[in-house]
């Protein structure tokens, strides 16, 4: 007795968009989403370029530059004169007699102007082309610490540069191996059922309920002492990992779950489609779009574990440098409060983090285009 | 509700199960047992026959079996409260996670009932003044506060407070007091020292108790009992508190699992910046050492605090929600 | 439009509603007028999407944004004045006492309608303790009558109950009770039997016919089954993109449908007795959305009558033909040449 209605006929005037074409429209939408992903882009850039734009190497020492607070460019000289070309003055180190501590004086008679692709320290970009050229260095005997040195005397904003190459990068590594583990184990869990998948689920529920930095903690001090920086990199991104699989596992296994009744997997069971490729070609793709929404919200908690350990002295480890070791100079207290400028490497962690995490909130609401 | 909670307890086996089961492999993931690492001890403080004890040793700490009677074994001691011997610190475990456990709870419970006090109500007020610009400045904020790592949040307010007022604020106590017996003075000293890791703990806390409240009224104010509470003249003041706040609580409440497990995670790195005598800290120093008695019974305590945590805000629910209270 | 009558409880004048989405404005009511009678059954008749459920909630306020009531009247005559509910503001002490007091409403989701924390006892009581002033125990007796009235067995019981605990039938009586429990003079029932089975819809129709006789109150039916509005209506508007194309009595609905759409829809019904083996006839395509209504009459695309050049271009007006029934429609306005007239 109720009004019907038919199909949409094939004339329909209307525009047909594929989901994937909605999710984009939406979340290109999400002004803030779309800032995150420029920011991003921009860091992952300038880390690429690490070397390049880098005035100094990573190991770079300056010794009798040691904790000299940052100095800027300037534009204009001791009589006001204004120059398009940059310079920074020359720095001059003593000892306060009153307090016995090292300060750093201006010389306002040295002048050093910043030259641009000058040549500088040798490095390797991308371990495969050997150059000298730097975006920019400033004449000998000049320095040029833009946010700084460290108790060694190198320059911060170089050593925040290399670190980028790691911080920005043992996240991704990480979350893409818990994504393998995570849909491998969630698609076995949702696909069987039955005994496997409720101790699956325990085991979930169990990583999901504790608190990760006890556990990561408990698991990098296993990564022996004697392995090479490169493996400790590795090694870690695979610690990150084994605790943060749960999530995405969940979530797939839950995915799975609800597909396997679908009438295009039954059908496909039905016609003696191999196991492989009902998952392969059916469950896979269906899966991914929710995944890749799950991993990126884990990014930026990734980054903040690798950061944590480092900063602990558990993660990455001399010659390599990243944000979290670089942040462990200012562990000590009394160092914070004297060489406040230690910290600037967190300002780094806090961008990358909130980036991440706008454009994965964007990415969250994007993914369900049928709301509102 | 008792054969809820009955049935809720059941569940809670497996799960207390597999927790120390992980804390027993992670136990005995590091290379080389107990009695290696003994005899190193013993040996660093001059003993040096030691080594040909080794094999005793073994037997006489059960080393020697398989792991999983050592794993019953050891199961039987730490239901009984036996929890081992610290191999740096040469007393039983116990004793020294005693020492630290008040302080810890202390903290811990300021630090949670302030995030979930004010978290809540401006979680509300987000919520029913939506996209207005004090929404929009709470969101922003939720987001700096999410995103901050906690221990710089502790950084950067040690560095304010030393600027404003010269003091190094660490630790929970001055020196003067730290030894010195419970008096006025002292639980003042304790304060001007507390503010600091409780701040820094809730600030992350508190943003992720708003934004939760946010979309859960947010969803609940979209719901037909609301409207059908509109339509029947109740004020809109009440619609908000006695309809959508009551129902907006529920999936906050099944949450508080996960708010111990950010104040656990929360506290863990500040402890150590702040150097607060905190069982964070004793966690840090021992998985450092790799003392594995000590650091694997905090973290299965921790990982059990969260599970009885979880189990108490499933009986709270219970009780909040007649849907769970009477099925 | 219509004149004032004294016999006139509720008139709606030019009533537009539009919800500004990131998509664009939804014009989802587009210049809606009617009259509801006092104790008479005014059936709004629709498919879905047409802006029936909207008319009916911006009758009592409750649009919410990013919905927004553009203009036109919304003229309450029940109270020693005229009101006007659109210029009251939105947390008005008066609007709230018309709110359940004067008009209100049942909604289609029985299951979801009621608050799951709270007994049925204490939702009914809210009702009447926020519109009468009487003592707890005058309420609680109130209450109870009241679900007794609404044919819920053992009613002291049911008000200690909580929603879960009843069936989806039960759970709309004790709505049907809180609607009902301050007397009001226009009760709008918004599908209230969509969700139920068919026996228990026939008992609900049964007891909101049974309780308008008792309590003497107007009923706007909203509904999108032709059968149930046969059942309960008097006088029927037929809503089509949130504009109404046709008004007219139940019997000439049935009997002489007058625009193209009111015709589509009846001939959609399934009958028993004819089995001249036609296929049943469905109204071609879909409603399009609202976001994108078609030019000149918004039926145009679907209707079997389309005029080229005219139907696409211009938008008809309503005409009131001389029985007093109304429709928008240019087959039967005699203002525009070439158009066949009926009425001869």
């Amino acid at each position: 007795m109720t009004v019907s209605s038919a199909t949409v006929s094939p004339s329909s005037p209307y525009a047909i968009l594929s989901v994937r074409q909605l999710m984009w429209r939406r979340f290109r939408r999400n002004r803030l989403a779309v800032g995150g992903v420029w920011i991003l882009l921009g860091l992952y850039l300038v880390s690429a370029f690490a070397g390049f734009v880098a005035p100094y190497g990573v190991r770079t020492t300056h010794d009798q530059f040691a904790l000299a607070p940052p100095h800027g460019l300037h534009f204009r000289d001791a009589d006001g004169r204004f120059t398009l070309r940059p310079f920074v003055y020359g720095l001059e180190s003593s000892v306060d007699r009153s307090t016995f501590r090292k300060i750093f004086t201006r010389v306002p008679e040295e002048t050093y102007s910043v030259r641009f692709l000058g040549r500088g320290v040798e490095y390797k970009l991308w371990g495969l082309i050997e150059t000298n050229r730097h975006l920019f260095t400033v004449e000998d005997p000049g320095v040029i610490f833009l946010l700084g040195t460290d108790r060694q005397g190198r320059d911060l904003f170089s050593r925040i540069l290399y670190g980028s190459q790691v911080s920005l990068t043992v996240g991704l590594l990480g979350v893409l191996l818990a994504l393998v583990l995570g849909t491998v184990i969630g698609i076995v869990a949702g696909y069987f059922g039955g005994l496997l998948d409720s101790v699956i689920q325990r085991v979930i529920e169990v990583l999901l309920s504790f608190p990760q930095i006890p556990l990561w903690l408990a698991l990098a001090t296993l990564v022996p002492p004697t392995w090479s920086s490169i493996r400790v990199y590795f090694g870690l991104s695979l610690v990150l990992s084994i605790v943060n699989w749960g999530g995405l596992a969940r979530q797939v296994r839950g995915m799975v779950y609800a597909l396997r009744e679908e009438d295009f997997i039954r059908a496909a069971r039905y016609t003696n489609c191999s196991l492989a490729r009902i998952v392969l070609r059916h469950l896979l793709p269906n899966t991914l779009s929710h995944v890749l929404v799950v991993a990126t919200l884990a990014i930026p908690q990734m980054i903040l574990g690798e950061t944590a350990l480092s900063f602990l002295g558990l993660g990455i480890r001399p010659p390599m440098t990243s944000w979290g070791l670089l942040l462990s100079e200012a562990q000590h207290v009394r160092v914070v409060l004297q060489q406040t400028w230690l910290l600037i490497p967190s300002a780094f962690v806090i961008l990358t983090i909130i980036c991440f995490n706008f454009m994965g909130d964007g990415l969250r609401d994007a993914a369900d285009p049928f709301s509102q | 509700m008792g054969a809820y909670i009955l049935r809720r307890l059941l569940t809670l086996v497996p799960t207390v199960f597999l927790i120390t089961v992980l804390g027993f492999i992670i136990m005995e993931l590091p290379p080389g047992d107990y009695v290696d690492r003994y005899i190193l001890q013993q040996q660093a403080q001059g003993n040096t026959g030691i080594a040909d004890q080794e094999a005793m040793l073994r037997v006489r700490f059960g080393l020697d079996k398989p792991a999983a009677v050592r794993f019953t074994h050891w199961l039987g001691a730490f239901a009984r409260g036996d929890f081992g011997d610290s191999l740096a610190q040469n007393r039983p475990v116990r004793t020294i996670i005693g020492e630290r456990l008040l302080l810890t709870f202390v903290v811990s419970f300021c630090a949670f009932l302030l995030s979930w006090g004010i978290g809540i109500p401006l979680g509300i007020y987000s919520a029913t003044h939506q996209y207005s610009k004090g929404d929009n400045f709470l969101t922003v904020t939720a987001f700096l506060g999410l995103g901050l790592p906690d221990f710089l949040i502790a950084l950067i307010f040690l560095v304010l407070a030393w600027r404003v007022s010269g003091d190094v604020l660490t630790g929970l106590f001055s020196s003067e007091f730290t030894t010195a017996s419970w008096s006025w003075a002292k639980f003042q000293d304790l304060l001007r020292h507390l503010w600091i890791p409780v701040l820094a703990v809730i600030l992350t806390g508190t943003a992720w108790v708003m934004r939760v409240m946010r979309g859960n009224l947010l969803d609940v104010l979209n719901s037909n009992y609301i409207q059908a509470a509109r339509a029947r003249g109740v004020p809109e003041r009440v619609v908000v508190w006695k309809h959508g706040v009551r129902n907006a609580l529920h999936p906050l409440v099944s949450a508080l699992g996960q708010t111990l497990v950010w104040l656990v995670n929360g506290f863990t790195i500040t402890s150590i910046v702040l150097d607060l005598p905190t069982i964070q800290t004793v966690y840090l120093n021992a998985t450092l050492s790799q003392d594995i008695f000590l650091g694997g019974t905090i973290l299965i305590l921790i990982g059990l605090l969260v599970v009885i945590g979880t189990f108490l805000a499933d009986i709270l629910l219970a009780w909040l929600d007649p849907r769970i209270r009477f099925s | 439009m219509s004149a004032h009558d004294a016999s006139s409880l509720l008139s709606v004048e030019d009533l537009h509603v539009h919800f500004h989405t990131e998509q664009g404005t939804v014009q989802a009511v587009n210049g809606v007028s009617f009259t509801v009678g006092r104790g008479q059954t005014l059936g709004v008749l629709g498919e879905s999407g047409c802006g029936k459920s909207v008319t009916g909630f911006s009758l009592l306020r409750l649009i919410r944004p990013p919905g927004r009531i553009e203009r036109g009247r919304i003229v309450y005559h029940g109270l020693d004045t005229e009101l006007d509910l659109v210029q009251e503001p939105s947390r008005s002490p008066l609007l709230r006492q018309v709110r359940g007091g004067e008009i209100a409403m049942i909604f289609q989701e029985p299951m979801t309608s009621l608050d799951p924390v709270y007994t049925a006892g204490n939702q009914v009581l809210e009702a009447i303790n926020y519109h009468l002033d009487v003592s707890q125990a005058a309420a609680w007796d109130m209450a109870v009558t009241m679900l007794g009235k609404v044919g819920l067995p053992e009613p002291q019981r049911i008000m200690h109950t909580y929603p879960h605990q009843l069936s989806g039938g039960m759970r709309q009586r004790v709505m049907i009770a809180i609607a009902l429990a301050c007397h009001p003079q226009l009760l709008i029932a918004d599908e209230p039997t969509t969700a139920l089975d068919v026996t228990t819809e026939a008992q609900i129709l049964e007891l909101l016919q049974e309780l308008q006789t008792d309590l003497q109150m107007a009923i706007l039916f909203i509904t999108h089954d032709l059968g149930v509005i046969a059942e309960m209506a008097q006088e029927v508007i037929v809503m089509y993109l949130g504009e109404i194309v046709e008004r007219t009595d139940i019997e000439s609905l049935f009997a002489e449908p007058l625009h193209p759409y009111t015709r589509a829809l009846l001939e959609s019904i399934p009958r028993l007795g004819t089995r001249d083996g036609k296929r049943l006839q469905a109204i071609e395509g879909v409603v399009p959305s609202p976001a994108d209504i078609p030019l000149g009459c918004t039926f145009h695309p679907r209707c079997p009558d389309f005029m080229p050049g005219l139907c696409d271009v211009h938008a008809p007006t309503p005409q009131t033909l001389t029985d007093g029934r109304q429709v928008q429609c240019f087959l039967y306005d005699d203002q525009r040449p070439g158009v066949r007239n009926l009425q001869s």
